[in-house]
């Protein structure tokens, strides 16, 4: 196969990358100049807009997003397994033998930097504080960088589930959750801010 | 209700927010907050990707209804399923990579229902009655076309053309080599060949003759 071949066919495959683009730059600038080279590449090229084109507006009923979304949280909410055969109920006793076991086993092990995990101030499940937020942290950050963060920003932290990334962060005095949130969302280790809201 | 951390998402970037909106997390970010039980984030990301999702999975299957009941299926495993998201590689090809195997998962299962009915074919995806309108003989011809493809054929055309993805997140969505994803276009490519003349006569042509 030829040079000018080999460059015409690489152009050929990248060409849906290039209706689309895409493409890296040394990619694209070859198919350019193959384009500017080649009748056929340009036909192609014709044919290829037209396809994606085509493609795009070819479209399905779509079904209203909130019923959908309030039908997967109704499945979320949703108790697994009304009904479970033995063998499963039994495999699922020793899995989840396996899983404390494993955890209690790896519970210091697995905290950032070797410290300790977060220790748990509240009980969110009884009452989220009005104003909270919860802000997720990169897995990286440890614990003391967390509490240094949530100070920095005036916040107080509420809640910090063991072993886990995220904390519920209320504002502190003369200061409101939105500018919480906002100084949060400045910090290097924060990944997300956000109130906890009553979703549907 | 309240799960415990993600898991290790260190070495990826550190991008919280879309860019220029500080109110709006990035998938990233929301993918990190439904790891972490929020249902509020899960809303959010469920409300991005419903409509992408549902279309995508409609090229996938041909109908409507199962595309509907895949969408709602996928987005019930990223909820389970976030803490596993690793960072590694975009949030939105994490999550197609679920749709794309969920997908193709039901459509063998409808397949061989099919089968057991002895009603096979393409019909899924074949309006019967002949039409003078030019946005439906577009819709028909496509339609066709693409009932000649395979699965993979049809998914790798529509992420590149509907869904815009790179070549590289294809191969990531679809757990393949770029070359598999070269190998499958180009073969869709061929068998699409008979109507590509006439798609073209149908679409109105480009504003320009520049490539993008």
């Amino acid at each position: 196969m030829s040079g000018a071949n080999a460059r015409f066919e690489r152009a050929q495959a990248l060409l849906p990358w290039y209706v689309n683009g895409t493409l890296g730059e040394d990619d694209h600038a070859l198919v350019r100049d193959m384009l500017n080279e080649s009748l056929e590449l340009r036909r192609e090229y014709r044919r290829q807009q037209a396809l994606a084109a085509a493609m795009r507006s070819r479209d399905a009923d779509r079904p209203s997003p909130q019923r959908s979304l309030e039908r997967t949280l109704a499945r979320i909410d949703r108790p697994a397994g009304r009904v479970l055969l033995p063998a499963l109920a039994a495999s699922l006793v020793l899995a989840m033998a396996g899983l404390v076991l494993g955890l209690v086993l790896s519970r210091d092990a697995g905290s950032p930097a070797g410290e300790a995990a977060f220790r748990t101030l509240a009980d969110p499940a009884q009452e989220v504080p009005p104003g909270a937020l919860r802000v997720v942290f990169r897995a990286a950050t440890t614990r003391g960088a967390v509490t240094d963060a949530v100070g920095r920003v005036n916040g107080r932290l509420v809640y910090g589930p063991p072993g886990a990334h995220w904390v519920l962060v209320v504002p502190g005095a003369g200061v409101t959750a939105d500018e919480v949130r906002t100084r949060l969302l400045a910090e290097p280790g924060v990944v997300y801010a956000e109130p906890v809201g009553n979703a549907p | 209700m309240e799960r415990g951390g993600y898991r290790q998402m260190s070495g990826r970037p550190a991008v919280h927010h879309a860019a220029g909106s500080p109110r709006e997390p990035d998938d990233e970010a929301l993918l990190a907050a439904v790891a972490a039980g929020d249902r509020q984030a899960f809303s959010t990301l469920f409300l991005r990707y419903q409509d992408r999702l549902h279309r995508f999975l409609y090229r996938l299957s041909g109908s409507a209804d199962l595309a509907d009941e895949l969408a709602n299926d996928v987005m019930l495993v990223v909820w389970r399923q976030a803490g596993r998201y690793r960072g590694d590689a975009r949030g939105s090809t994490w999550i197609l990579g679920i749709a794309y195997r969920m997908g193709l998962k039901a459509l063998r299962r409808v397949r061989r229902r099919r089968r057991l009915l002895t009603f096979v074919g393409a019909e899924l995806f074949i309006h019967a009655d002949p039409t003078t309108d030019p946005a439906r003989e577009l819709t028909d011809l496509l339609e066709q076309g693409l009932a000649r493809l395979s699965p993979e054929q049809r998914l790798v055309l529509e992420l590149t053309y509907y869904l815009g993805l790179s070549c590289e997140e294809i191969g990531r969505v679809a757990g393949c080599p770029v070359n598999t994803v070269k190998t499958r276009l180009f073969h869709a490519r061929r068998r699409l060949k008979h109507i590509l003349p006439q798609l073209e006569r149908l679409t109105p042509p480009p504003s320009t003759e520049d490539g993008p």
